[in-house]
């Protein structure tokens, strides 16, 4: 009886200890091939079909002096926007159509909220978030016009937050974009 | 252990079927235009520091925090319409909303339906569904849910361009 009850209790360890083996193993491994938007980015600004660039901060001018404490802060917590950018001609629609389901593969992973989505199947954006609620790392902006190209656009930054949104938009307000500065990163 | 597993795995499995709603379909339609916004954008809306002392904004703002899931969907497309309207019967049947209001207005056909919570003003979804017609009338479904008042609409047709904002506006002054 009292035999019966240890192994009982034993093999219950045993199924648990698999379960958590089989369970690490498991998230260890979506964490390795899981495909980010990252390497999407990398990988494709070697292709000559996408345009992909990244613009820094530095390109608003704005004068530091007349913001305030809070605006500064909004907006030195922004880095960079990181732009990739796909047209589709004729002979690449199908590339078109399999790049843009890569990318919304991309997008469905749960580290990426979506925020909201708008546009009809001819085309719209979708805008997701990466981060906390409180320290948002990068704002994902993914737009696509049925058979013409499609546009992602990350805003990255170091905790962006939500509340500083108006200090941002008030800071940049009065910047003056600096366009022959802009040029460098276009082809 | 084996039971637990297996509860899991149904639960999980069925979470997935039933968050497929019958409007999904139409995210993909060209001729259906959608909008889609999620918990979390409201939630973030809510967050957005605001020092201004209009008692709108406010309002807005406060709504804004008790908001979960806003889906609309409008087409001009007479016979993509008629899918909606029958798709919205259909998610009608299995719901549990209540009527609130139903306007005819020059052959416009409003159907303002709500899913009340513990209290009668208190609305966990609303549900909208406006038929076009052949007259250039486009058919909207909208539906809105999150734990608010009703008398709090308002605040939300005044800051947004919703469609059917009038039509709202009267379902939240007949109530009050």
């Amino acid at each position: 009886m009292r035999f019966s009850a240890v192994f009982y209790h034993q093999s219950k360890i045993n199924i648990m200890k698999t379960i958590v083996i089989l369970l690490s193993a498991l998230t260890l491994l979506s964490c390795t091939t899981e495909p980010t938007l990252q390497k999407y980015f990398v990988e494709k600004s070697e292709s000559a079909d996408f345009l992909v660039t990244d613009i820094p901060a530095s390109i608003l001018k704005i004068n530091a002096s007349e913001l305030t404490t809070d605006q500064a802060e909004a907006l030195n917590s922004l880095e960079k926007l990181n732009i990739l950018a796909f047209t589709a001609s004729d002979e690449k629609i199908e590339r078109f159509q399999n790049e843009k389901e890569t990318l919304q593969k991309i997008l469905k992973n749960p580290i990426y909220e979506e925020l909201m989505r708008m546009g009809s199947g001819a085309g719209g954006a979708t805008v997701y978030m990466k981060g906390t609620d409180d320290a948002v790392d990068e704002f994902i902006v993914f737009g696509h016009q049925k058979n013409s190209g499609f546009t992602v656009v990350r805003v990255l930054g170091n905790n962006m937050k939500p509340e500083q949104f108006g200090d941002f938009l008030g800071a940049i307000k009065n910047a003056n974009l600096d366009i022959e500065g802009l040029a460098k990163y276009l082809p | 252990m084996v039971r637990l597993i297996t509860t899991l795995v149904i639960t999980l499995v069925s979470q997935i079927l039933f968050s497929q709603s019958v409007f999904d379909k139409f995210e993909n339609n060209d001729e259906v235009t959608t909008v889609i916004v999620s918990k979390k954008m409201f939630e973030m809306m809510g967050k957005v520091k605001v020092d201004s002392k209009d008692p709108q904004t406010q309002k807005f703002l406060n709504l804004v925090k008790k908001l979960e899931n806003l889906k609309v969907y409008v087409t001009s497309n007479l016979k993509v319409g008629s899918e909606l309207k029958v798709a919205s019967e259909k998610y009608l049947k299995t719901a549990n909303l209540e009527e609130l209001m139903r306007i005819n207005d020059s052959g416009k056909n409003v159907r303002i339906l709500v899913r009340t919570g513990a209290k009668d003003s208190q609305i966990r979804e609303l549900f909208m569904l406006i038929e076009g017609s052949a007259k250039d009338n486009d058919t909207v479904v909208l539906s809105l849910t999150g734990d608010f008042d009703l008398n709090e609409i308002s605040a939300l047709t005044d800051q947004m361009n919703l469609p059917g904002g009038e039509e709202l506006k009267k379902a939240s002054k007949g109530k009050k």
